[in-house]
Formats: C-alpha cells, structure tokens, sequence
C-alpha cells in the first residue's frame, strides 16, 4: 500500500466523522479519477462535465456509507459507471423523445466547451469504444488508457483478474474491428500488402 | 499450425483476400491501441475547475423558484439580455514540472511550485520556486497577477516567464507588456524582449544571491549588503554571513581597519567560517604587533593548521 492510499484511508474516516478539509482532500483525490473515467468512458452522447459533477454529489453524498475505506476506488468506479449509464439514458431519451432539451438538437452530449475540445479522432475513437460491452470497455480504459495492472483493474472493477485478461484480449480485438468499420484504420500503423511475414 | 503456415497455406491456395486479412488481423493484434486511447477526450485544467466549483452548490428550494423566475422575467423587463454568470474560482498546486491550460485564456509550463488562486476573470499566481512560463490571450478582459515575494506582476494579455531562485524574481517578456511591482521598490513596465530582476527581500535570501554574484561589481555588492544588514532578519549565521562577504570586500580594498572591525563583529555572533576568519584576525593582529590578541584569538582554535602555527610563532 503506498503511503498516499494510507493518507487518503485516514481522510475518508476523518470526513465520515465531519471533518472537512479531509473531505476536501478526498474530493481532491476522487475528482480527477471521476472525471477522467467519465471523458474517457462516458461515449460520445455524455457530457463528462455533467457526469463528473453528479458522480461527485454522490460520493459526497454517500461517503459515510463506505465502510471499507480500502476499497475507495472499487466504490467510487461503481459510482461513476451508475452516473454514466443514467446520463446514457438521458441523452437517448433527449434525443428520441420529441420536444425533449431542443437548445441541444444538434449535439445533445457536448457544450460548446467541451466540443471544441474533440478532435475528429478522438470522436471516432470515442465512437468505437462506445460499441464495445461494457466490461470490455472498462477495462481497456483501465489497463490500455491508465496503464493499471491487472490486479489493480480486477480490484477497482471487482472481478477476477482472469476476467480482465480475457475481457482486455477480447476488448482488444473488437476495439480494433471498431475503429476499422468507424473509418479510423488510417491512424493504426501502415499495412504492407506484400513482402515478409516474419 | 503456425501464424506463418497460414499464411503460406492461404497464399498458395490463392487466396489473397483471406491472407491479406489474416495478415492485417495479426500485423493489428500487435499494433499498441494505447495511442489511440489517448485520443479520447481528456478533462483540461479548467473543465476539473469547472466540475469542483459546482460542487456542492445548494439548490434553490422549490418556495424560490417562483421568486427567481419573477427576478429574472423583471430584469428582461429592464432590458437585461444576459444575467450574470458567477465566476469560477480557481484553486490549484502547480508542483515538479508540468504544462496546462488554466482557463481557456491563459496556459501554464512550469518546473517548480506555485498555487493558483482567483477566478477564470482574474487568476492570481503565487509563485514560490523555480520557472514559469505564461501566455495569456489578449483583450479577453483577463486581469491576471503573479506574485513571488519580491515582486508583483499585473498582466494584460502577453507572453513572458517568471523565474524566482537565490537571485530574486527574474520577469522576462517575450510578448506584450507587463507591470512589475517589486516589494523593494522600483515598478518598471516591461516591454517585449525586456527583463526585470526584484531583489531578494530577506537578508537570508540577499545572501544568497551575493553568493552567487560573486563577479559583481564590489560597489553594487557593497550597497547589497548593507542593505541587507539592515533587514529584519538579518540575524544569526545569516549576518554572520553578511559580515564576512563585506570583509571580503573590505580585505580586497586593504580596509584592513574596516576588516578587523568585521572579523571582530563576526566572531561574536559565531558562524561556520568562524576558524577562516579567526585566523585572518590573527594574521592582522600579528602584523600589528599585537601579540596578546594573536594568543587570544588563537586560542579557542582546538587543533592549529601550519598557517596559524606559523601566525603564533610569529609572535614567539
């Protein structure tokens, strides 16, 4: 355990007796794991700001009811995924439901901000991802995107690490497929029709 | 059956399309996605701002929302076309070495520490150590300042560094124009291509930067120190320390008077060039014919160098 988890277990049990400046400190801590897993995970139809935001009223809401400390990011991942997939549905239903947010026709998931932000790959890798189950999904921004060990992914996403490895194999393979069909083969590295197969 | 045997099968059945996207499969099952996944969207400097300041907001009860949409139906009524949006505080540690974008206006790149405080509006740098490098989009009404100790820089759209080590605050501009405001006086403007050095205000921190300048001209150093001298905390192995940069001086000039007097104030105070000096005060007594002051000062030396063996015998 690194010191930094053991300082972040002291805060938690500080803020769940009222203290808060550590509550501050584990915001601090919690706000760019959230907000990252919501720009990285949320699809192209969320708004990670918004999710972020409303994620992170949960945590503050709820955090006296985790009682294991250790498993924080377990908890807060958790958190975060129930965020996104309401904010899924609320963008579907913005977008299927007639008369539903019409200031947000055009692009219902992104501000202005937050469009201006994307590139045309990054919406296309954002895209490809946004087909892949869920699991996969996660995994891949865990293991191949935050560079996490197995172990740690298995821990935050509470699954066996087999689990992860046969998730992130197959994860692999269809995110590859995906960005193939969504146009994006160009970005991969250049593919030789001919010559040697070694 | 191996990758290659496959490939060699397909290729001598003639099927190039199954070959070619077998080969694909494999040269692709290799290529690193991490590239790619980086090219998701990322949350910038100011978009965690944005989510932390909303944080915890208490929402208007439902008995003032009436009352809200009265307000805002009677300000449209007064011909206001926008309400005012509350600013976004800033509130972040620049540590190490990093770049960001700290508003949509204004990118940071530093190697040191700082913290950021104020509004998206008006961003304030508190700037501790090390170097910083700033652009800010001009006439987007941004009022930015950094502040070290020893200088206060008010900012309108511009391109320049901060650099604050043992010499002071070092402001440098590539592009615009800055007002610098240094705590020990002077508030030059600086243009483009133009620098600015605020002295140290601490005695400690004066110490330093005559340490470093040892090839500065004797007169500016001089005015340094006693400039120094006179601060607040010019205390302890910090004067102490002052004292023996202007015996240097003084030793430079023949002041061999003025020498005895800061080898004498020295060695009352103490300090960790207390034997060097110990030693010079000696040599100067025994060139003075004062051989009860060379025995006095040699003394408290416990173990004698050839140099102070020799001043003694001197003596002898």
């Amino acid at each position: 355990m690194m010191p930094s988890d053991l300082q972040l277990i002291a805060d938690i049990r500080d803020a769940q007796d009222g203290d808060a400046r550590a509550e501050a400190r584990v915001v601090d801590v919690a706000l760019p794991l959230v907000l990252g897993w919501c720009a990285s995970l949320g699809g192209p139809t969320v708004d990670f700001e918004d999710a972020a935001h409303d994620a992170l009223e949960v945590v503050l809401g709820r955090l006296d009811s985790l009682k294991d400390p250790n498993a924080f990011r377990s908890w807060l991942f958790g958190i975060t995924r129930r965020t996104l997939a309401k904010h899924r549905r609320r963008a579907w239903v913005r977008r299927w439901v007639p008369g539903m947010d019409l200031s947000r026709t055009e692009d219902p998931g992104h501000s202005p901000q937050t469009h201006a932000e994307l590139s045309e790959l990054s919406a296309t890798v954002q895209k490809a991802l946004a087909t892949l189950p869920e699991l996969q999904r996660e995994v891949l921004v865990l293991c191949d995107l935050e560079e996490r060990s197995d172990s740690e992914a298995a821990e935050i996403l509470g699954v066996p690490k087999g689990t992860i490895k046969s998730r992130l194999r197959l994860g692999r393979k269809r995110f590859r497929t995906e960005l193939e069909r969504v146009g994006a083969s160009a970005a991969l590295d250049p593919l030789p029709h001919s010559g040697s197969t070694s | 059956m191996s990758e290659r045997d496959a490939l060699r099968r397909l290729l001598s059945e003639r099927d190039l399309a199954g070959a070619e996207s077998r080969l694909r499969e494999r040269l692709q099952a290799g290529a690193p996605i991490t590239p790619l996944l980086k090219e998701l969207p990322k949350p910038t400097f100011s978009a965690t701002h944005r989510v932390k300041a909303r944080l915890r907001k208490p929402a208007p009860s439902r008995a003032w929302i009436g009352g809200l949409a009265l307000a805002a139906g009677a300000l449209l009524a007064l011909g206001t076309s926008q309400l005012p949006q509350e600013p976004v505080a800033l509130s972040e540690a620049l540590a190490s070495a990093g770049q960001a974008e700290i508003t949509p206006n204004l990118t940071a790149s530093w190697q040191g520490s700082g913290q950021i405080s104020g509004t998206e509006e008006a961003p304030v740098v508190d700037w501790d150590k090390g170097s910083l490098h700033l652009e800010l989009t001009p006439d987007q009404g941004v009022d930015l300042h950094v502040r070290t100790r020893e200088a206060s820089v008010a900012v309108l759209g511009t391109v320049f560094d901060v650099e604050r080590d043992v010499l002071g605050t070092t402001i440098s501009v590539t592009r615009g124009k800055v007002q610098v405001d240094c705590t020990q006086g002077g508030d030059p403007i600086l243009s483009a291509g133009e620098q600015h050095t605020c002295l140290p205000v601490s005695a400690a921190g004066s110490a330093s930067r005559l340490q470093t300048l040892q090839d500065q001209d004797p007169q500016t150093r001089r005015a340094e120190i006693a400039r120094a001298i006179a601060l607040e905390d010019a205390r302890g192995d910090v004067l102490s320390e002052l004292l023996a940069l202007r015996l240097e001086l003084n030793a430079q000039d023949q002041d061999w008077p003025a020498v005895q007097r800061d080898a004498q104030a020295y060695l009352e105070i103490g300090g960790p060039r207390e034997v060097e000096i110990r030693t010079l005060a000696a040599q100067l007594h025994q060139r003075a014919g004062d051989c009860d002051g060379v025995r006095s000062l040699l003394s408290a030396v416990d173990k004698l160098s050839d140099r102070e063996q020799a001043v003694l015998s001197a003596c002898e």
